[in-house]
C-alpha cells in the first residue's frame, strides 16, 4: 500500500526538566511510535535549548552562552542522539530545530535523518519576524524538497508556515508531506487554519504541524499539533486527520497518510492544474515563468 | 428547417433588444426607485469607516426583466437604508436571465452532457444572449448607483469579447461609471468545458472608498490573486461565488477567509444559492478581516448564518487600519518574492 504513518510528537518545556529527562521522553516517544509502525516522527522545535544549558536564562543570557562554537557543540551533540534513535529503531526523525550561526547571523534550521542515521537534508527559515529580526537572526534563500524512499518532504519553520509561495514553491517541486515547525502565543487554532492548513488545502498535500508546549523565556506556549490533508480525503472533509487537543500539553498524535487517495483525488480535480502562469508570470517573472499550469 | 431555425432566432433577438432598450430599462428603474429615495442624507466616510453590504442571492429563473430589476432594485435599497456605502452582489447571478429564452426552463441541466446533436451546447446559449444579459447587467446597476449614490460590485455575468465568452464582473461608482471589470482569472473545470476564456490581468479601482479588487469565486483558490490584488494596492477584494456543491465548513473556508489572512486586506463574499438550471448552489455571504483586526479573533466580522437561504449582512471596513496593517506585515514578512525579484509591485 502507499501510504506511511506520520507521528507528530508534543514535548512541554519547562524549567523542571534537564536534558536527561528530555532524552528520555524522546526515547519513549521513539519506542511508542516504532511499535506503532511509525514512518516518520516530528518532534516539536527549542529542544535544543536543554543542551545549550540555556533553558533558564532569558534571551539576553542564553546568547552570552550559545556562542558559535556552543551552537555547533549542541548541533553535533542533538543529531548524534537522534541519529542514533533513527538508526536503532528503523525510523525517519524530524528533530525539530537548530539555531545556527551562519555569515554573522543566525540561522534556524531543521533536518531529516533516514532510517540509517543518515541525515538526508535540512533546511532553514527563510522569512523572518520583528523578534528574529532583532535578535540577528537570517533568512535564508533556499526552499528545498528533501526526498525519501517512501515520501518527498519539505518544511516549513516558524512565519514560513504562514507564507503561501513557500508551500506552492514546495508542491510544484513534488513535495507531498509539508512539516511546520512553529510555536504559538495564543491560544486560538484559527492561526494554524490560516497557516498549514491551508497551504494543504491549496496545494492537496499532506502536513504534519508540530509545536511545543510549555514555557518558553517566560512566555507561555499554545497550540495543537496537527496531522492535515485535503478536505476530500478526511474524515468529516474538516482536513483535519488528527489533533491533539489544548490540554494535551504532551503527548503524540499518529495518522496514517494514504498517498494513494490523494493521487485520485488529484485525477478528479487537480488545483494546480489550473493555475494562471500566464498572470503569475507578468507579476512574479522570476518566480511562474516555468509554472505547471495549463495555459489556454 | 436550419434556415427556417436561424430566421427565427434572429427574429427573437430583434425582440430581446427592443425589451432590453437601455433608455426604455433606465426609465422604468428611475420611476420605481422614485419611491425609496426618500433620505438625501449620504453617509460619509468619516474617519475612513465604510459600512458594506453583501448579499447572498437565492436563484430563480425570471422570464420578466422587470421583476428581476425589481428584485436587485430591493438589495440595493435594503443595503441604502442601511447606511451603506458598497454593495456585492453574486456571481453568475444574471444567469437567472436565461429564463427570457423559451423552453430554458425545461433543461435538466447545463451541465449534464445531452446526447442530441441538434441541441444548442452551453456555449452557443450563453453566446447567445451574452449581450442582452450584460446591456441589462450595465444599464440596470449603473443606473442603481447613481441613484442610490451607493458604489456596486454587481456580481459577474457572461460577455463576449473578441467572440470568445468570459465570465465578467463590474465595479461601478456612486455616479453610475463602471470604474473597471474583472474577467475570471482561474476557470472551473466546467467552465473550461463550456469553453469560456479566461484574463490575464487583476484590476485594483481606486475608490472614494478605498481602493477595491474584485476577482471572481474560483480565484479566491489561489493566494497568487489576493497577493497581487493587495501588492497592487487593494484594501478590499470582492469575491462574488457561485458554488455548485453541497455547503461544507471546512470546505468553505478554503477560499476568501484564509486568503483575507495572507495578504492583509478586507473580504467581502456575496453568494448565490438555490438551485438554477440543475446545478445547486450554496455559500455564505461573509466580510472578512486578518484574525487580529476581528473582535472575536476568527477574522470574521459578518457572516450569514445560512447557506441556502436569501440574505444580506453589513460590516464596517476601517481603511486606515488596514492600511497600517499591511504596511507592518510587509515590514516584518517581506515575501520570497521580493528575494527573487529585487523589488515589489
Amino acid at each position: 500500500m502507499n501510504s506511511i504513518r506520520l507521528a507528530c510528537a508534543q514535548i512541554k518545556l519547562e524549567n523542571t526538566k534537564n536534558w536527561a529527562d528530555i532524552k528520555d521522553e524522546i526515547l519513549d516517544i521513539v519506542r511508542f511510535c516504532s511499535t506503532n509502525k511509525t514512518d516518520i516522527i516530528i518532534l516539536p522545535s527549542f529542544i535544543f535549548f536543554y543542551l545549550s544549558g540555556g533553558y533558564n536564562n532569558t534571551i539576553q543570557d542564553f546568547f552570552n552562552i550559545y556562542n558559535h562554537r556552543k551552537a555547533l557543540e549542541v548541533k553535533d551533540m542533538y543529531l548524534t542522539y537522534i541519529q542514533k534513535l533513527c538508526k536503532k529503531y528503523g525510523v525517519i526523525i524530524c528533530p525539530g530545530n537548530l539555531w545556527e550561526y551562519h555569515e554573522g547571523g543566525i540561522r534556524n534550521c531543521s533536518y531529516i535523518i533516514d532510517e540509517r542515521g543518515q541525515t538526508i537534508g535540512n533546511q532553514a527559515q527563510t522569512h523572518i519576524n520583528i523578534w528574529e529580526k532583532q535578535l540577528n537572526f537570517t533568512g535564508s534563500s533556499c526552499i528545498n524538497v528533501i526526498k525519501t524512499e517512501k515520501c518527498n518532504i519539505g518544511i516549513l519553520m516558524g512565519c514560513d508556515c504562514w507564507v503561501p509561495e513557500l508551500g506552492r514553491i514546495l508542491s510544484l517541486s513534488g513535495a507531498n508531506i509539508l512539516i511546520g515547525l512553529n510555536y504559538l502565543l495564543w491560544k486560538n487554532y484559527n492561526y494554524q487554519l490560516s497557516g498549514i492548513w491551508q497551504q494543504v488545502q491549496q496545494n492537496q498535500v499532506f502536513a504534519a504541524e508540530v509545536m511545543p508546549s510549555g514555557r518558553l523565556f517566560g512566555l507561555k506556549l499554545y497550540g495543537c499539533p496537527s496531522i492535515y490533508g485535503p478536505c476530500e480525503i478526511t474524515q468529516g472533509q474538516t482536513g483535519i486527520i488528527a489533533k491533539q487537543s489544548y490540554n494535551d500539553t504532551q503527548g503524540i498524535i499518529t495518522a496514517q497518510i494514504d498517498f494513494n487517495k490523494r493521487e485520485e483525488l488529484i485525477e478528479k480535480y487537480d488545483i494546480l492544474k489550473c493555475l494562471n502562469p500566464s498572470l503569475y508570470n507578468k507579476y512574479f517573472p522570476h518566480i511562474y515563468g516555468y509554472g505547471k499550469g495549463n495555459d489556454n | 428547417l436550419k434556415y427556417f431555425l436561424g430566421a427565427l432566432l434572429k427574429l427573437y433577438y430583434i425582440y430581446l433588444l427592443i425589451i432590453s432598450n437601455p433608455k426604455k430599462l433606465r426609465r422604468y428603474i428611475t420611476k420605481k426607485a422614485a419611491g425609496y429615495l426618500h433620505d438625501p442624507s449620504s453617509q460619509n466616510n468619516q474617519n475612513n469607516v465604510v459600512k458594506v453590504a453583501t448579499v447572498q442571492i437565492k436563484a430563480r429563473l425570471y422570464k420578466n426583466i422587470y421583476k428581476y430589476m425589481d428584485d436587485m432594485l430591493r438589495w440595493v435599497v435594503l443595503a441604502k437604508n442601511n447606511k451603506c456605502q458598497f454593495i456585492a452582489l453574486p456571481e453568475y447571478h444574471t444567469l437567472q436571465l436565461l429564463g427570457l429564452l423559451p423552453g430554458i426552463g425545461k433543461q435538466d441541466s447545463m451541465g449534464s452532457k445531452t446526447d442530441h446533436n441538434s441541441s444548442p451546447s452551453v456555449l452557443d446559449i450563453l453566446k447567445y444572449i451574452a449581450p442582452i444579459i450584460e446591456r441589462i447587467y450595465v444599464t440596470l446597476f449603473s443606473t442603481l448607483a447613481k441613484l442610490f449614490d451607493i458604489y456596486i460590485m454587481a456580481g459577474s455575468t457572461v460577455v463576449v469579447e473578441d467572440e470568445r465568452l468570459f465570465n465578467c464582473g463590474y465595479l461601478f461608482d456612486n455616479e453610475g461609471n463602471t470604474l473597471g471589470k474583472q474577467r475570471k482569472v482561474h476557470l472551473m473545470p466546467m467552465e473550461m468545458e463550456w469553453g469560456l476564456g479566461r484574463s490575464n490581468d487583476i484590476t485594483v479601482c481606486q475608490t472614494g472608498i478605498g481602493c477595491i479588487s474584485f476577482p471572481i469565486c474560483m480565484d479566491a483558490t489561489y493566494y497568487e490573486t489576493f497577493r497581487i490584488a493587495s501588492l497592487k494596492g487593494a484594501d478590499i477584494v470582492v469575491i462574488p461565488i457561485a458554488n455548485a456543491e453541497e455547503y461544507n465548513h471546512w470546505k468553505a473556508l478554503r477560499g476568501t477567509w484564509p486568503r483575507v489572512q495572507e495578504s492583509w486586506v478586507y473580504g467581502i463574499k456575496s453568494a448565490m444559492v438555490g438551485t438554477l438550471l440543475g446545478f445547486t448552489f450554496s455559500g455564505k455571504a461573509s466580510i472578512y478581516a486578518p484574525i487580529e483586526l476581528t473582535r472575536n479573533k476568527d477574522g470574521i466580522i459578518a457572516e450569514s448564518k445560512e447557506p441556502f437561504s436569501e440574505d444580506i449582512i453589513y460590516g464596517y471596513l476601517d481603511i486606515n487600519k488596514i492600511r497600517q496593517y499591511k504596511t507592518q506585515a510587509l515590514q516584518y514578512l517581506p515575501f520570497i518574492t521580493d528575494v527573487l525579484i529585487g523589488k515589489r509591485l
